[in-house]
């Protein structure tokens, strides 16, 4: 049974975008009725990770997003799915507004008046795809201590600080190059500079050393666009003079995970141009916080409740102010070739990590000194958002480093899937306060249904409840969802099955991902497919590579079987023995 | 301070090892598990398989029970853990949310009970790496809000998150955060059908905030002293007190609270302070205290010239800061990153300002460490060293006459071989005088004098 949260609540409520799933061409063809947030991630619902998230730092606010066509779906999956009903309570709202369709942008969907409505606090915005290890808690120290400001929290009206101090906001970025690169998957282009140094060492275990200051941010597809049209990646002079340390990360993504103030609400409402919360909130707020003028232009004075005429106006000197409306950007210097060579290197591929290009102004120390007062009073009237850049984890070492990634390509799905269940479960662990929070009780759910001579491996398969395994298979470093059936002398290898999967004799799978209640006939040999739902693979199919889907795959798939019959005769002789192999030398480590 | 069990932690990773090899060990034992050989295990009976899974589940209890040490707060908590512990009832089925439940021990914490902490690792409790004789000494204990009692109101969250840090770390700016918070709970709070305010308010809602604070970091003298006037307040309702009456007045009481004893106090202490700088003397000063500065600041907006020697805390170089500010305010700076040369530097002083966190009831004061040696060398060389201090930080009961009876560990700076202490004692013979809210002009009250300065105030709450 599920039970209510005992932690503190700490005042934050979050809103979980379910998205379309564009990116999952064979999964999501039909998003109203099999929405991406419900795809399986390691037998779990997507949307039970940002769920889980928000419960273990005691976010019990919890508002979920969709378009109304999709709301009848994730209604009935919050309602019926194990894992979904056995999260603690409160409940999370489902809101589905009216004008939020699947191609919606994320800001658009904060400007939309349902939206507006709910949120009240300050609060944090999650994607249904994240796979986020790291607790929120920690996310949520650092926004209190670096970013959020006493002044708000407090309600501190005294006449001490004016203009007021409000608070600022926290992204996450995390490195994609990792260990296992995956082809294909999404980066954003980053660059931040230090904060203020303290004098106060970080504490142990927080996320202190890796948080910056965010002042440019923007996904790498309008990256090249811009580097394309503009021969060179165009930076202000404001920039550098205010910030002589700026830091460009190419091969980060944004983990789609922000705490914002209320304020944010009105900023996005107030700038019907914004269209994306990534792109356009975050890229405008960061650059306001060091072009001048820009703030007043976003209506952000007006916002953050400070009296324009009291903002940095008096002190032009330094650079000119360009009199451009948000969305123009042609009014730039390109600066200093180092830069520019660093960037338009890290549009190619063969960029190896981040670029670190430290400028130095070299001004004179009485000019360097108007500068850094020029910078308290920017930072003072713009309240910062902060980037906590998330450290890549070393090769073998998941343990060490949380795992933050966002799962939204079928790729993602399978590596993030294997990976989850290389994790040992409670079972395996003892206790459930020493187990990784996405571990589950135990690999094989339901041990009575794995009929005796068959190879599992435990170490890195996970085995959903109500699954049939038949004599003489092997299934070896596989995620295999609930109901499934797998028939006699099937070989499954780094392969994710979801619910109600049938896997016929003798088949013999590498690297596939197979959809709901998706059927495979016998002997087939598929290797890097991808199976949509309720879809039957012919008997004896032998392909590679290929997405099975209802309208084309099929009749593709027919072809193939007519050509090579006789081969797959042969294989599946072949696979019986090497079965009966693998069972004796299993049998003789016991 | 409870006394804790040092041994106990320390001996931790062995009772976990040994649980691990039962681990294994059940599972070796149960090959159902494994889908490997299931054939044994079905000739059991379901009668005997139950039995059997009881008793893994009293092993893993009893080892989970091992491994996760009762923390020295345990005794406080455990009173009220008997309502939350219903958490182990069931387990086995295959839903998330009951083996969560099924896996709660008995004796943690109530407010983390039911809950899967955010990281999976267990940390180990650096304290254990002290020495028993060392353990009265109070160290930051830096919980995360996931480990906070339900009850904890937001905005004491963040706050005690930014003490826990040290982004807070000042008793008078802890303080004064602390009365903030407090003011946002008051203005949440309703009183539950059938109570009132006056008896439900403190125990209720008023400690667990107290409780979550102390375990972000150790409470500060003056947070003592303010959450004592605070709940004496609270008490002095008439039990059918209306509630809005009732939060109004507390309201009104803490606005003027911060109002008398920070901010005029503030004001009043940098006004006299700063008629003691001389005209063309050298102040010296060691780290940076909120008021040292203000008074400095304001003797350089009197229109007085004179210089400043900043001598830095190695371990928290906020002389630093201090000195960027006092030279962009146009005084001259002496700046010296440690103790090395304070002689020398003192020979130059004309007279020495020092913040304090706290003053005891023998006179002594408690302030960072080194301020003592500070104190000392300037006595030896016959400077006038002067301590500056509002009277909330003054501790009645306690008189301290060394550094190790009320201290804190620096939770940054604590191994096997050593610790780092924040604070230390300086003696109130080393101390021309102190300067607090209640004394006007330069005739400031010698240190030893303190309990006659409280008795002054009469304020009946303190004695």
């Amino acid at each position: 049974m599920p039970h209510a949260v005992t932690i503190a609540t700490p005042g934050l409520q979050a809103l979980i975008l379910c998205g379309p799933g564009s990116s999952f061409p064979t999964f999501t063809a039909n998003p109203d009725e099999n929405p991406k947030a419900l795809l399986p991630i390691a037998n779990r619902p997507m949307v039970w990770y940002p769920l889980d998230f928000c419960y273990r730092a005691g976010i019990t606010n919890i508002t979920l997003i969709c378009p109304p066509t999709a709301q009848q779906a994730i209604q009935t999956a919050l309602n019926t799915n194990p894992f979904l009903t056995s999260l603690p309570y409160p409940r999370p709202d489902l809101l589905a507004p009216k004008d939020l369709d699947q191609n919606t942008g994320t800001a658009e969907i904060l400007r939309l008046p349902e939206v507006q409505e709910t949120v009240t606090s300050d609060f944090l915005v999650l994607p249904c795809d994240l796979v986020c290890e790291l607790g929120a808690d920690k996310l949520l120290q650092a926004w209190m201590v670096k970013s959020a400001s006493l002044t708000d929290l407090l309600d501190d009206k005294r006449s001490e600080n004016v203009p007021p101090k409000r608070s600022g906001g926290l992204g996450v970025w995390y490195q994609t190059k990792t260990a296992t690169p995956i082809k294909g998957e999404e980066t954003d282009f980053l660059a931040t500079v230090p904060l203020p140094s303290s004098s106060v060492s970080p504490p142990r275990g927080s996320l202190f050393p890796n948080i910056s200051k965010v002042v440019y941010s923007t996904p790498t597809d309008s990256l090249k666009d811009l580097l394309e049209e503009e021969k060179g990646f165009p930076i202000r002079h404001a920039l550098l003079n205010q910030h002589p340390r700026v830091r460009m990360l190419t091969t980060h993504r944004d983990a789609h995970i922000y705490i914002f103030p209320h304020w944010i609400m009105d900023f996005v409402r107030e700038n019907d141009r914004l269209e994306t919360i990534g792109e356009d909130v975050l890229g405008w707020w960061a650059k306001a916080g060091w072009q001048k003028g820009l703030s007043k232009k976003l209506g952000l004075d007006a916002i953050l409740g400070q009296s324009s005429t009291a903002v940095s106006n008096t002190d032009g000197k330094t650079s000119p102010v360009g009199s451009h409306s948000p969305k123009d950007s042609t009014a730039k210097h390109p600066t200093g070739s180092q830069i520019h060579d660093a960037v338009s290197a890290s549009g190619t591929t063969n960029l190896e990590g981040p670029v670190r290009p430290v400028i130095r102004t070299g001004d004179k120390p009485g000019h360097e000194e108007t500068e850094s007062t020029n910078e308290k009073q920017n930072d003072s009237t713009i309240p910062p958002m902060l980037a906590y850049i998330h450290p890549s984890s070393s090769t073998d070492s998941t343990t060490s480093t949380p795992l933050i990634r966002r799962v939204d390509t079928a790729q993602l799905l399978l590596q993030i899937s294997l990976q989850l269940a290389k994790l040992p479960s409670i079972e395996e662990v003892g206790s459930a306060e020493a187990a990784s929070p996405f571990a589950h009780t135990r690999k094989v759910a339901y041990p009575e249904g794995v009929k005796p001579r068959t190879t599992i491996t435990k170490q890195d398969s996970l085995v959903a409840d109500n699954v049939t395994v038949q004599e003489k298979t092997s299934i070896k470093e596989c995620v295999i969802g609930a109901n499934c059936q797998i028939g006699e002398g099937a070989k499954l290898s780094q392969c994710l099955l979801m619910d109600g999967v049938v896997v016929g004799k003798n088949c013999k799978l590498t690297k596939c991902i197979l959809g709901k209640r998706s059927e495979v006939g016998e002997g087939c040999t598929l290797m890097e497919c991808e199976v949509q739902e309720n879809l039957l693979v012919e008997a004896k199919t032998e392909t590679k590579n290929e997405k099975f889907m209802s309208s084309s795959g099929l009749e593709a798939t027919e072809e193939d079987l007519a050509e090579e019959d006789d081969d797959e005769e042969n294989d599946g002789n072949g696979n019986d023995d090497d079965d009966e192999d693998e069972e004796d030398d299993e049998s003789a480590e016991e | 301070m409870a006394v804790e069990n040092t041994g106990a932690p320390a001996g931790a990773p062995a009772p976990q090892e040994k649980g691990k090899q039962q681990a294994k060990s059940t599972v070796a034992n149960t090959p159902a598990t494994t889908g490997g050989d299931a054939a044994g295990e079905q000739k059991l009976t379901p009668a005997q398989l139950k039995a059997k899974a009881k008793a893994e589940k009293a092993a893993r209890r009893a080892k989970a029970k091992e491994v996760k040490e009762v923390p020295p707060a345990a005794a406080v908590a455990d009173a009220k853990g008997g309502k939350s512990g219903k958490g182990g009832k069931q387990e086995g089925s295959q839903s998330a949310g009951s083996q969560q439940q099924g896996k709660s021990v008995p004796g943690r914490r109530p407010s983390v009970n039911g809950r899967r902490p955010s990281v999976a690792i267990i940390k180990e409790d650096p304290r254990s790496s002290i020495p028993e004789c060392f353990s009265h000494v109070a160290m930051a204990k830096r919980i995360q809000t996931s480990q906070a009692h339900k009850d904890v109101h937001p905005a004491v969250l963040a706050v005690g998150q930014q003490m826990a840090t040290f982004a807070l770390k000042d008793s008078i700016a802890r303080l004064e955060a602390t009365l903030l918070a407090f003011k946002k709970v008051i203005e949440s709070y309703e009183t539950p059908k059938g109570n009132s305010l006056s008896r439900h308010f403190v125990p209720h809602v008023l400690n667990p905030q107290i409780e979550y604070l102390t375990e972000c970091r150790p409470m500060s003298f003056s947070m003592g002293n303010a959450i004592r006037f605070l709940k004496s307040q609270v008490n002095k309702f008439d039990i059918d007190t209306p509630e809005d009456e009732a939060k109004e007045s507390l309201l009104e009481f803490i606005d003027i609270f911060i109002n008398e004893r920070i901010t005029l106090a503030e004001v009043v202490i940098s006004k006299n302070a700063a008629e003691l700088i001389d005209e063309d003397g050298v102040v010296l000063t060691y780290g940076r205290h909120r008021l040292v500065e203000k008074t400095i600041l304001r003797a350089k907006a009197n229109g007085k010239s004179f210089a400043v020697s900043v001598i830095d805390d190695p371990y928290d170089q906020g002389g630093k800061e201090l000195a960027k500010t006092l030279q962009q305010a146009g005084i001259r700076v002496f700046y010296s990153p440690n103790l090395g040369g304070v002689r020398a530097h003192l020979e130059r002083a004309s007279n020495v300002l020092l913040g304090t966190e706290a003053i005891f009831a023998n006179g002594s004061l408690h302030a960072p460490a080194g301020t003592a040696d500070v104190a000392m060398a300037a006595s030896a060389a016959n400077v006038k060293v002067v301590a500056l201090c509002e009277t909330i930080n003054f501790d009645r009961e306690r008189v301290s006459v060394d550094s190790l009876t009320y201290n804190e560990i620096d939770p940054e700076r604590c191994s096997a071989e050593s610790f780092r202490l924040m604070f230390d004692n300086t003696h109130s013979k080393y101390i021309a005088g102190v300067i607090t809210e209640f004394e006007s002009g330069t005739d400031f009250a010698p240190a030893q004098a303190i309990l006659t300065l409280l008795r002054k105030r009469e304020d009946p709450t303190i004695a």
